[in-house]
C-alpha cells in the first residue's frame, strides 16, 4: 500500500512575515510625554492586523519615570488585547534598569522575545 | 492773541436773544471780546457750569471754542476794512467735557457771534463710556483673580458693578443651599454680606438665573416686588431691576442682580448687554474660585488622610520616619508609610513604606486603596507573596495600568535582637546599616503591585543587632537631582556612604540625617517625594527599660 499525502493538508508554506510597525520614543518618557506616546501607539495599533508586530524603538530615550513606565504596561495590554507583538528595542541602560527594579522585566521584554522566536520562526 | 476791543455796544441785545431759549441746539452767543453774553440751559449744561458763568470758565472748558471765535471776529474786523476778504464762518470741532462738539458760528451784524453747538454729544459721551466699559472689562479678571477665594471673588463683583453698571449690585451666591447667601454693595460703598431664608423666585428672574437661564428683560421686571434683603442698607427704593446669570463652567456661578434708584427708567438693552460681558467675566472668575478652593478642600482632606503616621518605640523596636512632599503645590504626593503594630508584644509589627505611580487625585485615591486594603489583609501579613498577590488582585483594573512600588517589612523583636522579614515589591531594596558601619543592601526584590497579572517576590530576613538600622526608602531620595552640577542625581552610593556614617544613631536621627542631605542635594530645585523609614534595634540600655514586655515571661 501506497501512503498518499493527505490532500487536505497541504505541505506548510512559509508563512508571509508578520507586518510590523516601528515607533521612536524619544527624551524623556514620563508625565508630561506618556499620554501622546500612547495616543501615537493607540492609533498605530488599531491599524494592525493581528499577528502584527509594534516595534518601540528607544535608541533615542533619555528617562523613564514610574508615568513611563505604567504608559508602557498600557501599551502591553493594548497591544495584547490586539493581538499584537510588542517589541521593546535598544533599551537603554536606565530603561532596564528600571524594568528590572520594578519586576516588569520579564512581563515587557522576556515574554516578548520568546513569542517573538516563535513569531519570527528562527 | 488779544481779544479785539467790542465794537458795537451790546446795550439791550440780551432781551433780543430770547429765541434762543428754544433752539434745538446748545448755543452760545459770545462778545467779539469773547465774553459770554447769553447761554441756553443745555449749553450750560453741556459745559459743565452753573449758567451765567463768565468767559474765563469758558476758556477752561473749551479753549478751542475761544480761539475759534477769537479768530472768527479777527476774520470780521479785516472783511469790515476789505470787503473781498474770505468769509471764516466755518464749523470748529472740539471736544467738551470728554464729548466731540461741533460749533457753528453766524456772526451778527453787533460783532458778537452765535455759536450753535452741535453734538455729537450723545455719540461722543457713548463713545466715553463705551471705553471705560471696555477698560472695566479688561481688568476686571484681573480684580477678581487677585485672590481665588470665592468670598472675596463675589464681594469684588459687587463692588465692581455697583461701581459702573448700576447705583447698587447684589451678588448671589451659587450652591446657596436653603439659605440664599450674598453680597450687596452701593456704589462706592463697601461690600456687605448676608444671607436670608427665602425664595430666588420672589426676584423675577433671579430663580431662573440662578440655575443658569438667561436673563429676564430689565423692562419685565417690576421693581415694586423687589424683596427688602435685596436692597443694601442706604438704598430706600429701586426704580429699576435687572438680573443676569453668573455663568460658571459648566454650572451656574451665581446671579448679578443690578438695582437703580427712583427716577432713572429701566436699564437700555445696551446696558444688559454690557452686564451680562461683565457677569461672564465675573462668573469665570468665581467659578474658577470655586473650583479651585473645591479642589484645595479635597486636597487638604486626601492629605489630611495620608499624612504618615508619628512612629516610635513599638513592641521592643524603633520606628522612625520622614516624608518631604514634592515642592510642586497642591499635588498629593505618591509616596506613604504606615506601621501596624502587632496585636501582641510577641507578634510581628508590619511597616509599609510604598510610591505609588503618577500625582494628584488619582494617586491618592490609589495610595487610599493600598493603605486600606493592606490593613484588611493584615492577619495574612506572615506570608509576605500572599499578602501581595491579594493586594494586586485588588488593585488590578482594566481602566488604567496605574501601579505601586513597597517594601513591607515585619519587625519581630527576639530577645535583644530584632528580626525583619523584607519583601520588595517593584522597589529599591532597602539597607542594612550595621554596628560598625558597614552597609549591606537588603537581597530582596519583586515586582509592582496593581498593573501585572501576577506578582513575584523574593523576600529576605535581616537580624538587626542593637545599634543596627534597616533603612526603607523611595526613590524620590536617590532620584534627587542636583548637586554642584545641578544635574546630578544623589544617587545609591551617597545614600550608601552617607549611611555609613550613621552606624548606632537613633532611628530618627538617621530619617533626619537622609533627607537633609538629599535635601541639601537638591538645593531650591523641584524634586519627587522622598519617604525614609527606619526600623532600628534599640541600643543595649533601652534593654533595660523593656520591663514591660515581660512579666518575667521576656528573657531579658
Amino acid at each position: 500500500m501506497t501512503e498518499l499525502p493527505d490532500p487536505v493538508h497541504p505541505a506548510p508554506v512559509p508563512a508571509p512575515p508578520p507586518a510590523a510597525v516601528t515607533l521612536p520614543v524619544e527624551g524623556d518618557l514620563d508625565h508630561e510625554s506618556c499620554d501622546t506616546l500612547l495616543a501615537t501607539i493607540t492609533a498605530a495599533v488599531s491599524t494592525q492586523p493581528a499577528g502584527g508586530v509594534v516595534r518601540l524603538d528607544c535608541t533615542a530615550m533619555t528617562m523613564c519615570d514610574s508615568m513611563g513606565l505604567s504608559t508602557l504596561l498600557q501599551i502591553r495590554r493594548r497591544t495584547d488585547a490586539a493581538g499584537l507583538l510588542l517589541l521593546i528595542d535598544h533599551r537603554p541602560a536606565v530603561l532596564d534598569r528600571l524594568l528590572h527594579l520594578t519586576g516588569t522585566f520579564e512581563h515587557l521584554v522576556r515574554r516578548s522575545a520568546v513569542r517573538d522566536d516563535d513569531a519570527v520562526g528562527a | 492773541m488779544a481779544l479785539l476791543p467790542t465794537e458795537t455796544p451790546l446795550g439791550s441785545a440780551e432781551s433780543g436773544l430770547a429765541f434762543l431759549a428754544g433752539a434745538p441746539y446748545p448755543v452760545l452767543v459770545l462778545a467779539a471780546d469773547g465774553a459770554v453774553v447769553h447761554g441756553s440751559g443745555s449749553a450750560w449744561n453741556l459745559l459743565g457750569r452753573p449758567a451765567g458763568a463768565e468767559g474765563e470758565e469758558l476758556a477752561e472748558v473749551a479753549p478751542w471754542l475761544l480761539e475759534a471765535h477769537s479768530r472768527l471776529c479777527a476774520a470780521a474786523t479785516v472783511r469790515r476794512h476789505r470787503p473781498g476778504a474770505p468769509a471764516a464762518e466755518t464749523a470748529v470741532r472740539g471736544v467738551i467735557a470728554g464729548a466731540e462738539v461741533e460749533a457753528h458760528p453766524s456772526l451778527r451784524a453787533d460783532g458778537s457771534v452765535v455759536w450753535w453747538l452741535v453734538g455729537d454729544t450723545d455719540r461722543g459721551l457713548a463713545a466715553v463710556v463705551e471705553r471705560e466699559r471696555w477698560e472695566l472689562l479688561a481688568r476686571l479678571p484681573g480684580l477678581l483673580l487677585n485672590s481665588l477665594n470665592v468670598d472675596r471673588c463675589l464681594e469684588t463683583t459687587a463692588q465692581q458693578a455697583a461701581a459702573h453698571l448700576a447705583d447698587a449690585a447684589v451678588v448671589v451666591s451659587p450652591h446657596s443651599g436653603r439659605a440664599l447667601r450674598f453680597v450687596t454693595c452701593l456704589r462706592d460703598g463697601p461690600p456687605v454680606r448676608g444671607q436670608v431664608r427665602a425664595d430666588p423666585a420672589a426676584v423675577p428672574g433671579l430663580a431662573e438665573a440662578l440655575q443658569g437661564f438667561p436673563p429676564v428683560p430689565s423692562r419685565w421686571i417690576d421693581p415694586e416686588t423687589a424683596p427688602n434683603w435685596l436692597l443694601p442698607e442706604g438704598l430706600t427704593a429701586v426704580g429699576a431691576v435687572s438680573v443676569t446669570p453668573l455663568p460658571g463652567h459648566g454650572v451656574p456661578a451665581g446671579a448679578l442682580v443690578l438695582l437703580r434708584g427712583p427716577g432713572h427708567g429701566a436699564f437700555t438693552p445696551s446696558e444688559e448687554v454690557f452686564a451680562r460681558l461683565f457677569a461672564a467675566r465675573a462668573g469665570a472668575a468665581v467659578s474658577a474660585a470655586v473650583m479651585y478652593s473645591e479642589q484645595a478642600a479635597i486636597t487638604d482632606l486626601l492629605m489630611r488622610e495620608l499624612l504618615p503616621p508619628r512612629l516610635e518605640h513599638m513592641n521592643g523596636a524603633d520606628f522612625a520616619g520622614g516624608y518631604r512632599a514634592s515642592v510642586d503645590r497642591d499635588r498629593v504626593g505618591g509616596d506613604f508609610y504606615d506601621v501596624h503594630p502587632a496585636a501582641d508584644p510577641d507578634g510581628e509589627t508590619l511597616a509599609v513604606l510604598g510610591d505609588v505611580c503618577g500625582k494628584g487625585l488619582e494617586a491618592a485615591v490609589l495610595t487610599g486603596k493600598i493603605r486600606n486594603t493592606l490593613h484588611a489583609l493584615l492577619p495574612l501579613a506572615d506570608d509576605h507573596p500572599r499578602l501581595l498577590s491579594l493586594l494586586n488582585r485588588a488593585l488590578l483594573t482594566s481602566h488604567h495600568t496605574r501601579f505601586a512600588t513597597m517594601v513591607l517589612a515585619s519587625v519581630r523583636r527576639q530577645q535583644s535582637r530584632v528580626t525583619v522579614r523584607l519583601s520588595a515589591a517593584g522597589h529599591p531594596a532597602p539597607l542594612i546599616v550595621r554596628a560598625d558601619g558597614r552597609v549591606e543592601v537588603s537581597r530582596t526584590h519583586g515586582s509592582l503591585v496593581g498593573a501585572l497579572p501576577e506578582t513575584t517576590v523574593v523576600s529576605d530576613t535581616v537580624v538587626l543587632a542593637p545599634g543596627e538600622a534597616c533603612v526603607l526608602y523611595s526613590d524620590g531620595v536617590t532620584e534627587a537631582r542636583g548637586g554642584p552640577l545641578g544635574d546630578a542625581m544623589f544617587g545609591e552610593e551617597r545614600l550608601l556612604h552617607a549611611l555609613g556614617e550613621c552606624a548606632r544613631m537613633p532611628a530618627e536621627a538617621i530619617v533626619e540625617r537622609v533627607l537633609m542631605l538629599a535635601s541639601q542635594w537638591v538645593g531650591g530645585r523641584r524634586h519627587d517625594d522622598m519617604a525614609v523609614m527606619v526600623v532600628a534595634a534599640p541600643q543595649g540600655t533601652r534593654l533595660s527599660a523593656a520591663g514591660r514586655y515581660g512579666h518575667g515571661g521576656f528573657p531579658a
